[in-house]
């Protein structure tokens, strides 16, 4: 018989034992005599342990430690309740989080083989670049033999209907064949849709079909203008797809309508004119990596040999698509805030749980003491509490998980993602909401076990400390909220300064065409000039970096804040309404000058006259000609931002871009420039000013949303923090607090002894929340943008602290009122 | 292993053994008698004593504790190993 049946037989034949064991030992005890019998030991300890001895002990106290837990959480429904809605605010942000992060990197591209997808770039001396000219996509497509297929992706900004800033994606004919993409309506692009003389069709996406169709299944087959072109829809993609590259699309057309669309473009063959296409390419079997890239490199050597687009020095190289896209999503700053900001709830709720844990063993002293008096060690009964712990945790997961799916979804609309961020209940998610509330109930329940399970009552520096804990980050993340709200509130109140609202900019991208410096402004005049002429248009300028764009410049100059630069035409500061304060504005032609903002000339010559000094920006000594207004548009992106100006050269004229102020709403303008531009031989891409700036708003006010959404539950882990210390110091001084108001202690009396008690932990929390929230806007304000210029935003730190103060008032009041209605002689009576 | 030695002479009951360590230990070992009886459930568990209900020399319902084979083979096991240590530690205050 092995020892595994006999413990068997042992568990099976428990009660007859457990009796013949105690018959003996009474034997045994009668044997002795008298005056030795205090010698056996205690009898009931001694047959604890023999029955430890029979069998799988552990198991036996663990189900008994579950089902005494489960009762003692029954019978106290306010405690459990508090500790699980604890618990599930702060699992469930992190979980919500995790569902965003995992719907926006891990599976946002669900299609097969997502992951065997790379993109391509070619690499030479000027650094990498993503897009390639048609002709050369053209070229790999027909000569590779390595890559299972190739499929490429042109973004363009096209007018529907008179409906400007819809964004479609311009995609070769295979694109959906080999992705793998099944249509929800109709059918998708194909091979016949890319053949020479093919009907202009089109695919609409999901999301753009419901706003600006109605979701009408109808809409197959309808015809529609687009740029001024017939076009047909064909079908709609299905709800989950948005493309390949991190971008909204509302609309995809094959590539070889670009001509139609864009008139004066060549057919995709011959065109090397702008290198405009992201590529796209999946392996064949056995092939590796490197050789593709080496083959498409000969490749692309052979095409600079006989075409400009490429330089002799360039090399392919691949990456794989979703490596690519959750790097630019972990870089993100606003990202890294919210990761801590929701950390510090997971940490504001775990000192509230170990709190409340803490002073519900200072509850159950009376029970804790009266187990240990008849034998229970001090192990013992930190694993009945830890056990108690785990409880609350399978609990609070559970809850967690239910809150985290929700609140994913309504932050998802609220951020309005695209439909295919979708946030899913994977059992990734699952698994990591159990492994946080687990080590969460560990780490906080242990020590308040341990405190609680010592005989001497010392349990006050742990629960100062916890309280102070808790203090301090709910403080923080409520002031994180209310500087970083303020800033958003802050920045869509920015002055401009000048009126964005009719204003055009127009990218010629002449740079692409690699023209002669004599050339590439002689087609600049012609287009500036052409485009002035249209009716409304009230002037005209050329910058290099327009405001509000996507080209910034800067420079990190000794001892001075953050200087943006900028090369503009002698007219910008008329047609940006930039007020010349002091000097001029450039002459034509002129060379190593400079105009810089009041705000610069305050940082590099305080108190003195800047007109004539001399500033060392891009290599060259500048003498300073003029100061002008601060420009709002820097202001919105970087409230300390400074500015200086150079006059436009020649040799910049290629980059620059036109920027057009009208009289009236631009938006037909629009729509026809492109047109304009084509009678003049050149393809322009045209931006509204206004949208640039709602697009820039609207980021903010995600962020301000994600942040509120942090703050909202960081206030009701305050509140719930504080009513269960205020509540629990009440159960437990009842009797205290009677005896005080028998002797006539007055109402204020009452609540100051209430308040007392836990002020001093709060006042060093709030302290030390106030100093590290010092911190992290300093941290921060080296990431985002801040409007306010102090370190410390003084309206933002108040809104903190008064929502937090408030919180705490309101949460502390019902405790109290109960403190005050304490009937003395009712009080007494009960012990 | 005191158990044991006193067992391999013949069965005993729980108070017999208890005065039996008692005596040959020359009353030094007195710890709490009670303490015998976990020992013998964990050894009952391990297989290397068999127990059986019996009436004592005074006419007392006892139970017989009884050393089994594999009780005889661990007690061995045990006395060697105690050898083998207390000569090491002999060696040892020898030498220093």
């Amino acid at each position: 018989m092995g020892r595994f049946w006999r413990r068997l037989y042992f568990m099976l034949h428990r009660r007859r034992l457990e009796r013949e064991l105690a018959e003996e030992m009474e034997t045994h005890r009668d044997l002795m005599p008298t005056d030795r019998r205090q010698h056996f030991g205690n009898a009931a300890r001694l047959q604890e342990e023999a029955r430890e001895a029979w069998s799988w002990a552990w198991f036996e106290q663990l189900s008994q430690d579950l089902s005494y837990g489960i009762r003692v959480l029954w019978h106290a429904p306010g405690f459990t309740l508090g500790a699980v809605a604890v618990l599930a605010l702060g699992v469930g942000v992190n979980l919500a989080e995790f569902q965003i992060f995992d719907a926006m990197i891990l599976h946002r591209l669900h299609f097969r083989d997502a992951s065997a997808f790379l993109q391509l770039s070619h690499v030479s001396k000027q650094g990498p670049r993503l897009g390639f000219p048609s002709g050369a996509v053209e070229f790999y497509r027909s000569e590779s033999q390595s890559f299972a297929w190739l499929v490429s992706e042109e973004y363009l900004d096209i007018v529907v209907e008179g409906d400007a800033g819809v964004r479609s994606d311009l995609v070769s004919g295979d694109y959906f064949v080999n992705l793998g993409i099944v249509p929800a309506w109709g059918r998708l692009l194909d091979r016949r849709d890319a053949e020479p003389g093919a009907a202009a069709v089109a695919v609409v996406s999901y999301p753009y079909w419901q706003t600006h169709w109605g979701a009408d299944p109808h809409v197959v087959g309808r015809v529609f203008h687009v740029n001024n072109q017939l076009v047909q829809i064909v079908g709609v993609a299905p709800y989950d797809f948005d493309g390949l590259s991190p971008r909204r699309t509302d609309l995809w057309l094959p590539l070889i309508v670009r001509p139609q669309l864009l008139i004066g473009s060549a057919p995709l063959r011959e065109d090397f004119s702008r290198a405009s296409e992201a590529l796209f390419g999946k392996l064949k079997p056995g092939v590796s990596q490197a050789a593709g890239e080496a083959e498409l490199t000969v490749l692309t050597r052979e095409l600079a040999r006989r075409q400009r687009a490429f330089r002799d020095d360039e090399r392919i190289q691949s990456e794989f698509v979703q490596a690519s896209m959750s790097r630019t999503f972990a870089h993100s700053p606003a990202i890294a805030i919210f990761v801590v900001m929701v950390l510090l709830v997971l940490l504001s709720a775990c000192a509230n749980l170990g709190n409340m844990l803490l002073a519900r063993g200072l509850a159950r002293e009376r029970e804790i003491h009266i187990r240990m008096a008849i034998g229970a060690s001090r192990a013992r009964i930190v694993r009945q509490l830890m056990t108690e712990s785990f409880l609350l945790a399978v609990l609070g997961s559970a809850a967690g998980l239910v809150f985290g799916g929700v609140s994913a979804r309504l932050l998802m609309n609220a951020l309005g993602a695209a439909a295919n961020f979708r946030p899913s209940m994977s059992w990734q998610v699952v698994f990591a909401g159990l492994v946080l509330t687990l080590l969460s109930a560990a780490a906080f329940g242990l020590p308040s076990a341990l405190q609680t399970a010592r005989p001497s009552s010392r349990k006050v520096h742990l629960r100062r400390s916890l309280v102070g804990v808790q203090v301090a980050v709910s403080c923080l993340l409520l002031i994180s909220s209310g500087v970083l709200a303020h800033n958003g509130v802050a920045s869509a109140s920015v002055d401009l300064g000048f009126d964005y609202r009719n204003m055009v900019v127009i990218y010629p991208q002449l740079y692409a065409q690699q023209l002669t410096v004599a050339t590439a402004r002689q087609e600049m005049d012609t287009l500036s000039v052409r485009l002035s002429a249209m009716p409304g248009v009230e002037g005209a300028t050329a910058a290099v970096a327009p405001p509000l764009g996507g080209r910034v410049m800067f420079e990190n100059l000794p001892g001075l804040p953050r200087v943006y630069r900028n090369v503009v035409a002698p007219s910008y500061f008329t047609v940006m309404k930039l007020p010349l304060l002091r000097g001029r504005s450039f002459a034509a032609g002129e060379q190593n000058v400079a105009i810089v903002s009041e705000s610069a000339a305050r940082a590099m010559w305080p108190n003195r006259d800047p007109l004539g000094k001399i500033l060392n920006l891009t290599g060259a000594d500048r003498t300073i000609v003029g100061v002008v207004k601060d420009s709002g548009a820097n202001l919105l992106v970087d409230a300390d931002s400074v500015e200086a100006y150079l006059p436009i050269q020649a040799a910049d004229v290629e980059r620059s871009a036109l920027i057009l102020h009208t009289r009236t709403d631009p938006a037909e303008l629009v729509r026809m420039i492109p047109a304009i531009a084509a009678e003049v031989k050149q393809t322009v891409s045209v931006v509204l000013m206004r949208a640039s700036r709602d697009s820039f708003l609207e980021g903010q006010r995600r962020m301000i949303t994600l942040i509120g959404s942090i703050g909202a539950v960081a206030t009701a882990l305050a509140a719930a923090g504080m009513f269960a210390l205020v509540a629990f110091t009440v159960a437990q001084r009842k009797r205290e607090l009677g005896i005080r108001i028998a002797i006539g202690a007055t109402p204020r009396h009452i609540l100051g002894v209430l308040l007392s008690q836990n002020g001093k932990p709060t006042g060093i929390g709030i302290v030390t929340g106030v100093v590290l929230a010092a911190v992290l806007s300093r941290l921060v304000r080296s990431l985002v943008a801040l409007q306010k210029n102090n370190a410390v935003d003084v309206i933002g730190f108040a809104a903190g602290i008064a929502a937090f103060v408030l919180v705490a008032a309101l949460a502390t009041l019902s405790p109290a009122v109960r403190a005050l209605k304490i009937d003395p002689s009712a009080t007494l009576r009960e012990e | 292993m005191l158990i044991l030695r006193v067992l391999r002479s013949g069965p005993l009951h729980g108070y017999a053994i208890a005065q039996r360590i008692r005596q040959l230990s020359g009353e030094v070992l007195e710890a709490e008698e009670g303490s015998l009886y976990p020992a013998l459930q964990r050894i009952l568990v391990q297989g290397w004593v068999a127990a059986e209900w019996g009436t004592s020399e005074t006419g007392r319902r006892v139970r017989f504790y009884r050393l089994t084979p594999d009780g005889t083979k661990q007690l061995k096991r045990e006395l060697q190993e105690y050898e083998q240590a207390a000569a090491a530690i002999k060696a040892v205050l020898r030498l220093a």
